[in-house]
């Protein structure tokens, strides 16, 4: 019997090739979302405004309009998707996520304490008019809203064993944070509860170059201290028991975990509203499309596929012909939807855990 | 000084707010040498898995201490320790989507560094590990799709894997079958004399225990450790007295448990061999007790055509063992008076361990003849 000394080399083609698709996937899905908008722009022209070599209404269009929504949309998907991951194997449930568990809407109520306390907001996003040192205030709130919600979820966790249970518990926590903010809105401006119906449905859009140089670092050190902390994720997924008797510290783990699933989830909320279902389903479609769970393979993979969905789903929310804006929210719910209800299906049969 | 020393070691949860502090087990004194299997065992609930977890670092002792190899487990740090001490726990739930690769691979935890990619060298320690316990052929299979004993077979790598110079097990053989458990326990034998590792396992496979551990930890209700070879704790009386029901005795010499029942009358059995002790097995479960001599209650000779008995003075001939058994169990005289919850023989005069100690192992072997516990003892060799 031969036996080779590590995995498959099958395996490992597999995965290598896998993710050199998913990468090549995402640059495409990134410049088609930098072509296609309100005014679709052929690629030719697209490159030459990117060189500064186009006409000024096309240079405008895509440094001001379509870079920093595609850039916004590759990050939030990154993002979110690797949150969902870090709180998937953290909570040992396959449907942990950001949105699903309330956190987002945690996040939104940092955000709404923030906004409707200082009375700001002007146009557009309902934090866009928070501007300079705000910024970083809001997604302070956001991600101390997210942190609340997560541990208090977590502890929750603990206690109950059941899939559906923790569901319900997270979207319990997520309506009474929603309350909170509704009775907050009563006593607002008209003006800023509309503004914040409309950022509640979710959009890569609102964000400025002014944001970016906010979301961008948070985002990417958040993400790389993701990637630099996954080697006690692949313990933990043998549980938390098994975890400390290989050594791992599981508490440090734990809190670091849910920090950067905090600031990743909050940070991304503030600028772009409370995005449903991409921490859920592109974790599980990596784990199937790379057919692993080692996060060391996983993360990278979530990351890429991540930032390609949410660009995908920046492209779809340009309703062919009208030229209207489709709501995101609406687009990624019902991306979404499906892989919860398979999650549920199959999660029966094994019981718990990651399932898929 | 290689091996666990445990020194007058309390194990429980310690005081929280109103509730004082639960000792579950108390001054506790043993060893656990390395290149022997001991064996924890003991009632339902008497502790054994909170004594694991205390051994393995997940909760502190409420008092004393125990040492790995002469150091103190409570001074080691949760990563030093990981790399003297491997631990198999109940849980089962294998992750999705990992091979038992993978999962054995995950043993090397503290010997890769920040990415945790396995060198060469690890891989090599892992292929070791799955081979060592026979899994090896199941190594690119998904973990979660394996059977309950070969999961177990793959922790157990992923254990060895961590290259500790102790495994402790808790229950690993709970949920088995019978071949598998065996299979396990020999495994963990082999394991401990060829690699010189102490290996703590928790059963509640008390005869499969007491033929192959060299030594036995035995939990009591009164909350204490005794420990001992499995041949000690029989003779002294230990195994008894701790296990011994209304409805079960542990027998010595057999080294299984044997069911409790009132004799009431007696019978005598001619027949060949096997033949005769199934039939005594099978009358003995309904109240029968076995005889030599003429003077029985009930008479059966096998013949070829079945079964021929006498009772009460009347001849009654069974075509087969079935309806015999069917029969003894309406037939069954009652007993005198009920049978008293005590083991039948008296048992040998306590053997002073500390003279034993002191005598050396060949004194163990000259007390043990004449005893029917050197039955027990034949049985290891």
């Amino acid at each position: 019997m031969t036996v080779t000394r590590s995995a498959r080399p099958a395996a490992v083609r597999r995965r290598t090739g896998v993710l050199a698709g998913l990468a090549a996937l995402t640059a495409v899905a990134f410049v088609l979302a930098v072509m296609i908008g309100s005014t679709p722009l052929p690629l030719g022209s697209v490159l030459a405004a990117l060189a500064r070599d186009a006409d000024q209404a096309t240079e405008t269009i895509v440094w001001t309009v379509r870079l920093p929504r595609a850039v916004t949309a590759a990050l939030a998907g990154a993002a979110l998707a690797v949150a969902g991951v870090q709180m998937q194997t953290l909570f040992r449930n396959p449907l942990s996520e950001p949105y699903i568990l309330g956190v987002s809407s945690g996040a939104s109520l940092g955000v709404a304490l923030v906004v409707t306390g200082w009375g700001g907001g002007s146009a557009g996003a309902f934090t866009a008019g928070v501007a300079g040192l705000g910024r970083v205030g809001v997604v302070l709130a956001a991600s101390a809203g997210a942190a609340a919600v997560l541990l208090l979820v977590l502890a929750l966790a603990r206690r109950v064993r059941s899939v559906v249970t923790l569901l319900v518990i997270g979207v319990m926590v997520g309506s009474a944070a929603v309350s909170v903010i509704t009775l907050m809105l009563v006593y607002t401006e008209p003006r800023l509860a509309q503004q914040y119906i409309a950022w509640g449905l979710g959009s890569f859009a609102g964000t400025t170059w002014a944001d970016l140089a906010v979301l961008g670092p948070v985002c990417v050190g958040a993400l790389a201290l993701a990637l630099a902390w996954m080697k006690p994720l692949n313990a933990l997924l043998l549980g938390e028991n098994y975890a400390r008797t290989m050594g791992v510290h599981v508490r440090r783990t734990r809190t670091v975990t849910l920090l950067v699933a905090s600031v990743l989830a909050g940070a991304v909320t503030a600028f772009c509203g409370p995005i449903a279902f991409l921490g859920l389903a592109v974790p599980h479609v990596t784990r199937l499309l790379l057919g692993t769970a080692d996060h060391r393979v996983l993360m990278p993979g979530v990351l890429l596929l991540g930032a390609c969905v949410a660009l995908l789903c920046c492209v779809a929310t340009q309703a062919p012909g009208s030229g209207a804006v489709l709501p995101l929210n609406a687009i990624t719910t019902l991306l979404g939807t499906p892989v919860v209800i398979a999650v549920l299906l199959r999660s029966r049969a094994a019981r718990m855990g990651l399932a898929v | 000084m290689s091996g666990f020393r445990l020194h007058e070691m309390s194990v429980g949860y310690p005081a929280r707010r109103a509730r004082p502090a639960h000792r579950v087990l108390e001054d506790l004194t043993a060893t656990a040498e390395a290149g022997e299997l001991t064996v924890l065992i003991g009632p339902n609930g008497a502790g054994k898995s909170t004594l694991l977890r205390t051994l393995t670092g997940l909760q502190p002792p409420l008092g004393g201490g125990a040492t790995l190899d002469g150091t103190d487990i409570a001074t080691l740090s949760a990563a030093k320790l990981a790399r003297r001490l491997a631990v198999v726990l109940t849980e089962r739930d294998m992750p999705p989507l990992l091979t038992a690769r993978e999962v054995a691979g995950l043993g090397r935890y503290q010997h890769t560094g920040l990415t945790g990619r396995l060198s060469e060298a690890d891989a090599d320690a892992v292929t070791w590990a799955l081979d060592a316990v026979g899994a090896l052929h199941l190594a690119d299979r998904q973990a979660v799709e394996l059977s309950d004993g070969e999961r177990q077979r793959v922790l157990i790598a992923r254990a060895l894997a961590q290259e500790p110079s102790a495994i402790v097990l808790d229950e690993p053989t709970a949920f088995l079958d019978v071949t598998s458990r065996v299979t396990v326990m020999g495994l963990l034998r082999r394991l401990a004399v060829e690699r010189a590792l102490a290996v703590i396992v928790s059963t509640h496979d008390l005869e499969l225990a007491l033929r192959i551990a060299d030594r036995v930890w035995l939990v009591t209700p009164d909350r204490r450790l005794h420990s001992g070879t499995p041949e000690e704790l029989t003779l002294d009386g230990s195994i008894s007295a701790v296990f011994d029901g209304v409805d079960l005795a542990f027998d010595p010499v057999a080294g299984v448990f044997t069911p409790r029942t009132r004799t009431g009358g007696t019978v005598r059995v001619t027949a060949d061999g096997l033949r005769r002790a199934l039939v005594e097995r099978a009358l003995t479960r309904h109240g029968w007790r076995p005889v030599t001599s003429d003077e029985a209650d009930l008479t059966v000779t096998a013949d070829e055509d079945g079964y021929l008995t006498e009772y009460g003075g009347r001849a009654l001939r069974f075509t087969g063992l079935a309806a015999l058994t069917a029969w003894s169990r309406t037939h069954s005289p009652t007993p005198p008076e009920p049978a008293v919850p005590a083991p039948e023989e008296p048992a040998p005069a306590k053997l002073d361990p500390a003279a034993l100690e002191a005598a050396g192992s060949e004194a163990v072997g000259a007390e043990g003849v004449g005893t029917e516990g050197v039955g027990a003892g034949g049985l290891l060799s």
